[in-house]
C-alpha cells in the first residue's frame, strides 16, 4: 500500500509522490518520519519544473534499486549509469537548480551526480564562461607563480 | 593634499560650508562635498588627458620658485597614482559583489563541486576572484592532493601549501612526475636534464618494462614530503594513502622518515624512485602496520636485489593487512618471495612483473590443508626466468582443485618463458594443452598468455583472433572479457571453442624440435 504525499512548488503545483519515492530525500525522510507531512508540503525554494526532474529521478532510482540485485553484488548498473547521464544532459542553468534543490533536499545521488556534471564544466577551463543567464566574467591566468595563481581582480 | 576620501556623513550639507571651485583656483578644497565635486568634475572631462597636461603645464609655468615646480609635480604623480589605486579598489569590490550575487551556487554548494576537482583545475578556481579563492580554499576540496603531472612544475612549497590547506581532511597525496600511459609504438626518447624549465615531453611515452632512458627531473627535492612530519606528525596520521613517481632527488632517509610519520597508510605506490627496495619494506614494516596495498615499481629494472628473506619476514609479521603486492623490475628469490605469498593470509592481489631470478619454484605447494590460497591475481608478466615447468606446475595443481579463487593469471612474456635447464632457451608456445584443459575446467578464469612468434624478437602486442593460423605463427592469446557478471553462457562456449580448437594446434604448429618441449605435454 503505497502512500502517497503531495509536495507543492514554489509556483503553486501540486504532485503526487509515492512514499518511498519522497524518502530519497533524507530531508523529507525527517518531515515523513516525524509524521508532518499529512497536510502536504510546501517547497518554497523549488520551482514545479525543477521539482518535476528531481521527482523523476528519485522515482528511476527507487525502481531500480527494487528490481536489481547487481548493487547488491557490488556491481556498478550501467543502465541506470547511462540513464543518470542522460538526465544530466540539460542546460547548464537547469542543472544548477536541480543542484540546488537536491542540496536543500538532500538527496545524495542525485547532488554528488549534478556537482560532478558541474565539476566537469569548471575542470580544465581557464576562459570566460557564462552560468545561468547572467555572465559571470572570470579572468582566470594560466600563468601559475609556484603552482598557484594569484588573486587576479574580477572585472566587471 | 589628501588623496583619500573620508566617509562622508549625511548628505544635508549646510550651504554655507560649499566652496565654489572656480571662484579660488588656489585654494584647498574643504569637506567630502567639495571634493566630491572636484572628483566629478575631474573626471566629467571629456579627453582627460589632453587637458589635465595643459592644466598642469600652465600651473607648473605660474609657479616661479623651481621647488614649487618640482612640488607641484609630485603632487600631480601621487594625486594620479592614489586616484589609480582607489579606482582599482573600487572595481574589484564592484566585481566581488557582483560575483557573490550572480553565482547561482549556495557557498556550501560550491565547495561540494570543487571537493569535485582535481588539484590543478581547483588552483586555477582560486585563482579566479575572491569568492572563488574562499570556496576553493576550503579543507574540503584538498582530502585527496593529486600534484602529480607528465612535465614538472610542482616544487616543496606547493606541496606544503597544499597539505596546510587539506587541515583535518587530508586522505591521499599523490606526487611526482607521471609518464603519460604507454602507447602502441614505445619511444623512449632520452631527455635532457633540466632542473629549472619545464620541457614540453608530449608525444613521450615509454614502457614501464623497459628501464628509463632518460627522464624529466622532478622540481621535487628530497624535503618534499616533510609537511607530513610537521607538528609532530599531524598531517601525516590523516594520510591514508601515499603515491609518489619519479622524484629523483628522494634518498632511503628522507622516505623513510616519512613513512614513519604516516602510522595509518593503508596504500603506498613508490615508483622510479632510487630507493633501496630493502629500507623502504623495512620502514613499512615497522611504522605503517594498516598497510593494505603495497606497488613498488624499481627505478634500474634488474638492479636491486637488496630484499633479504628477514626484511620479507618482517613485513608479513608487521604488516597482516597486505591485500595486494606488486614488486616490479626488481630481483626476486623464490624462498624468499614464497614467505611473502604464503605469510600473508589476506594476500589476493600479486604482481611480480619483470622481475629477475624468479623462477616460479615459490607458487608450488602453496595452498595446504583446507583452506584455499585466498590468491585472486596472479600477473607474472615479462619474468626473464619464469620457467616453463614451473607454469606447468601451476596448471596441474589448478586442475586438482588448488587456487580455488584465483581468477585472473597473466604468464605473458615478450622472450618467452624459460627452458627447464637453460633460461637462453625460450619456450614460445608453452603448455598449450594444460591451458586449455584448465580453461574448460575453470571458464571463470582470465588467462593472458601472449608470446611472440618463434624466433621473433619483436614485442607484439597484437591480440589474434580466435582462429588459430595454420601458418607459422604460435601466437595464442585466451582473452576473455574480465567483467564481474562473467557467468555469461556465451563466455562460456567460447572457452570452450578454445579449447576444441587448440586440441590440434600443437601439431600444427610445432616449430619445435626440443625433446624438453615434447616432454612437457606428458604432465597432465
Amino acid at each position: 500500500m503505497a502512500r502517497t504525499i503531495k509536495f507543492r512548488s514554489s509556483d503553486g503545483e501540486v504532485f503526487d509522490v509515492e512514499e518511498a519515492v519522497a524518502m530519497e530525500s533524507q530531508t523529507m525522510k525527517h518531515v515523513i518520519e516525524d509524521d508532518c507531512a499529512d497536510g502536504g508540503i510546501t517547497l518554497y525554494n523549488v520551482t514545479s519544473d525543477i521539482l518535476v526532474k528531481v521527482i523523476e529521478y528519485c522515482k528511476k532510482h527507487v525502481d531500480a534499486a527494487v528490481g536489481s540485485f547487481i548493487k547488491a553484488l557490488g556491481g556498478v548498473d550501467k543502465d541506470l549509469e547511462s540513464w543518470d547521464g542522460e538526465f544530466v544532459n540539460v542546460d547548464l542553468a537547469i542543472q544548477v537548480d536541480i543542484s540546488n534543490a537536491s542540496n536543500s533536499l538532500n538527496i545524495e545521488g542525485l547532488l554528488d551526480l549534478t556537482t560532478r556534471v558541474i565539476a566537469d564544466n569548471i575542470r580544465g577551463r581557464s576562459h570566460k564562461r557564462s552560468v545561468r543567464s547572467s555572465t559571470l566574467k572570470m579572468s582566470s591566468r594560466p600563468r601559475m607563480r609556484n603552482g598557484f595563481g594569484r588573486r587576479t581582480p574580477g572585472r566587471s | 593634499m589628501d588623496p583619500v576620501v573620508p566617509k562622508r556623513p549625511c548628505p544635508s550639507a549646510d550651504p554655507s560650508s560649499s566652496f565654489d571651485a572656480s571662484s579660488s583656483p588656489s585654494r584647498v578644497p574643504s569637506g567630502p562635498m567639495a571634493m566630491d565635486r572636484v572628483l566629478e568634475a575631474l573626471l566629467a572631462l571629456p579627453d582627460p588627458s589632453v587637458a589635465l597636461e595643459l592644466s598642469l603645464e600652465s600651473l607648473i609655468d605660474s609657479r616661479l620658485l623651481e621647488s614649487d615646480k618640482d612640488r607641484l609635480i609630485e603632487g600631480a604623480m601621487e594625486a594620479g597614482s592614489a586616484l589609480l589605486e582607489a579606482a582599482r579598489r573600487s572595481a574589484r569590490r564592484r566585481a566581488s559583489k557582483h560575483n557573490f550575487s550572480s553565482w547561482p551556487l549556495a557557498s556550501d554548494l560550491t565547495i561540494k563541486v570543487f571537493s569535485k576537482l582535481d588539484t590543478q583545475s581547483l588552483c586555477h578556481a582560486a585563482a579566479t576572484c575572491s569568492m572563488f579563492n574562499k570556496c576553493a580554499t576550503d579543507p574540503m576540496c584538498y582530502a585527496n592532493i593529486d600534484l602529480t603531472a607528465e612535465v614538472p612544475k610542482v616544487n616543496n612549497t606547493v606541496v606544503s601549501t597544499m597539505i596546510q590547506r587539506a587541515g583535518k581532511n587530508l586522505q591521499s597525496l599523490k606526487l611526482g612526475i607521471r609518464p603519460s600511459p604507454a602507447s602502441a609504438t614505445e619511444l623512449c626518447r632520452p631527455l635532457s636534464y633540466s632542473t629549472r624549465n619545464p620541457m614540453d615531453t608530449s608525444g613521450l611515452s615509454w614502457s614501464q618494462k623497459r628501464p628509463r632512458q632518460g627522464r624529466e627531473t622532478s622540481l621535487l627535492t628530497r624535503s618534499c614530503l616533510l609537511a607530513l612530519s610537521v607538528d609532530g606528525g599531524a598531517a601525516g596520521t590523516l594520510l591514508r594513502s601515499l603515491h609518489l613517481y619519479n622524484i629523483d632527488k628522494m634518498d632511503n632517509s628522507a622516505l623513510c622518515t616519512a613513512l614513519s610519520a604516516c602510522p595509518y597508510l593503508l596504500d603506498l605506490e613508490v615508483v622510479g624512485l632510487h630507493v633501496e627496495l630493502k629500507r623502504t619494506l623495512d620502514a613499512v614494516s615497522s611504522n605503517c602496520h594498516c598497510i593494505e596495498r603495497l606497488l613498488f615499481e624499481s627505478s634500474d629494472t634488474g638492479r636491486d636485489d637488496s630484499l633479504n628473506s628477514a626484511t620479507c619476514i618482517d613485513l608479513v609479521n608487521g604488516c597482516p593487512n597486505i591485500v595486494s603486492l606488486a614488486l616490479r623490475g626488481f630481483k626476486l628469490h623464490d624462498h624468499k618471495v614464497r614467505i611473502l605469498v604464503k605469510g600473508s593470509r589476506h594476500l589476493k592481489f600479486v604482481d611480480f612483473s619483470t622481475s629477475y631470478s624468479i623462477t616460479g619454484t615459490f607458487l608450488r605447494n602453496l595452498s595446504g590443508g583446507t583452506n584455499a590460497h585466498p590468491l585472486e591475481v596472479l600477473i607474472l608478466r615479462d619474468c626473464l626466468h619464469l620457467k616453463e615447468v614451473e607454469v606447468s606446475h601451476l596448471f596441474s595443481a589448478m586442475l586438482v582443485g588448488d587456487f580455488k579463487l584465483l581468477r585472473y593469471l597473466d604468464i605473458s612474456n615478450k622472450d618467452g618463458l624459460s627452458a627447464e635447464n637453460d633460461w637462453n632457451y625460450r619456450c614460445y608456445n608453452p603448455c598449450t594443452q594444460l591451458i586449455s584443459l584448465v580453461l574448460k575446467q575453470r571458464p571463470e578464469l582470465c588467462l593472458l598468455a601472449k608470446f611472440p612468434p618463434e624466433g621473433s624478437l619483436i614485442d607484439i602486442d597484437l591480440i589474434a583472433d580466435s582462429e588459430i593460423s595454420s601458418g607459422t605463427s604460435s601466437l595464442m592469446l585466451y582473452n576473455l572479457a574480465f567483467d564481474s557478471y562473467l557467468t555469461n553462457s556465451s563466455e562460456n562456449s567460447y572457452s570452450s571453442d578454445q579449447g576444441s580448437g587448440n586440441e590440434d594446434v600443437p601439431d600444427l604448429n610445432f616449430p619445435y624440435d626440443e625433446d624438453i618441449f615434447f616432454d612437457e605435454l606428458e604432465f597432465l
